[in-house]
């Protein structure tokens, strides 16, 4: 890619057109699951192509929201140490979401 | 229009003075504005983004939960229940809505599509009228049809 900035676009748009249909099953999915116990959500998580959106929702979203998060605070945060520190806060915060959504999807799978 | 010619020199002097960060003006500017929809769009599809972020860490709580016991599943599901957790719900379903629906904007506007003035203005009220009322037929399917009846 010819620049970062060049390769950050090309990633937020592709994640977002992936984003349009995972958010609607992830909509779909949440109103089935909607009163459900602790054994019954375990049965849906793990099933196989429940999984893998809910995976794909995992990587591709925490990609995106960094990317975005990034630009706004490029944009108000001019102080190089503030701006810089709340750069690592954000990769973190999408990391720890990243790790902790596909983790848990990955424990299910071998619980369940 | 004499006298403007004869103000252009100590108006070219003035420019050169302006310091950025002191007497420089800046963009956007924050005094002078005129609302238009696809500027109201344009920052809301800011805020819902940071929203969404914020709503990613519930999302995760829940497959989280799932995966570390049953009495943390049912505290974390519990709390969404409840009207406080389900007001929380709403708000991230309406930001996931209208930040997804003006996103398919965007990339349309990307691809060249609807970058007129009225057509970028009709589909920036559609987005903000479209946002709410799938918000609702959302809700409305989780009391009616949802797993829970
Ligand atoms: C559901 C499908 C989604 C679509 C179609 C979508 C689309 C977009 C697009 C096109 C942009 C770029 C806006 C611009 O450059 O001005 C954007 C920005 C952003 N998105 Fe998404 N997005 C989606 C979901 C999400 C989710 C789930 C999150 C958070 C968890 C998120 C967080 C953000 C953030 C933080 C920005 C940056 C906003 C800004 O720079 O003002 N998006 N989104």
């Amino acid at each position: 890619m010819a620049s970062s900035a060049t390769k950050h676009f090309a990633r937020q748009r592709m994640t977002a057109m992936i984003q349009v249909p995972l958010t609607i099953f992830l909509v779909i999915f949440a109103i089935t699951m909607i009163g459900s116990t602790r054994e019954e959500a375990l049965a849906a998580f793990s099933t196989w192509w429940i999984a893998a959106l809910l995976v794909a929702w995992f990587i591709s979203v925490p990609l995106h929201m960094s990317i975005g998060i990034g630009d706004i605070i490029d944009d108000y945060l001019h102080k190089k140490g503030t701006r810089s520190l709340t750069h690592t806060l954000n990769s973190v915060y999408a990391l720890l979401i990243g790790i902790l959504g596909v983790g848990s999807v990955i424990a299910i799978t071998l619980i369940a | 229009m004499s006298d403007t010619a004869a103000r252009a020199p100590e108006d070219a002097v003035r420019q050169v003075s302006f310091i950025p960060g002191q007497n420089a003006p800046m963009s956007p500017h924050l005094q002078v504005w005129k609302f238009t929809v696809t500027m109201a769009a344009s920052i809301t599809q800011r805020i819902t983004g940071g929203a969404n972020a914020a709503g990613m860490a519930l999302l995760v709580l829940w497959v989280a939960s799932a995966a570390i016991s049953e009495s943390f599943y049912d505290a974390v599901t519990g709390f969404l229940g409840s009207w406080f957790g389900l007001v929380i719900l709403a708000g991230f379903t309406l930001s996931v809505m209208f930040h997804m629906l003006n996103g398919l904007r965007y990339l349309g506007f990307d691809a060249g599509k609807g970058i007129s003035r009225a057509a970028s203005s009709n589909s920036g009220w559609a987005v903000f009228l479209l946002a709410p009322v799938l918000t609702a037929i959302i809700f409305f399917a989780g009391f009616t049809l949802g797993g829970a009846n």
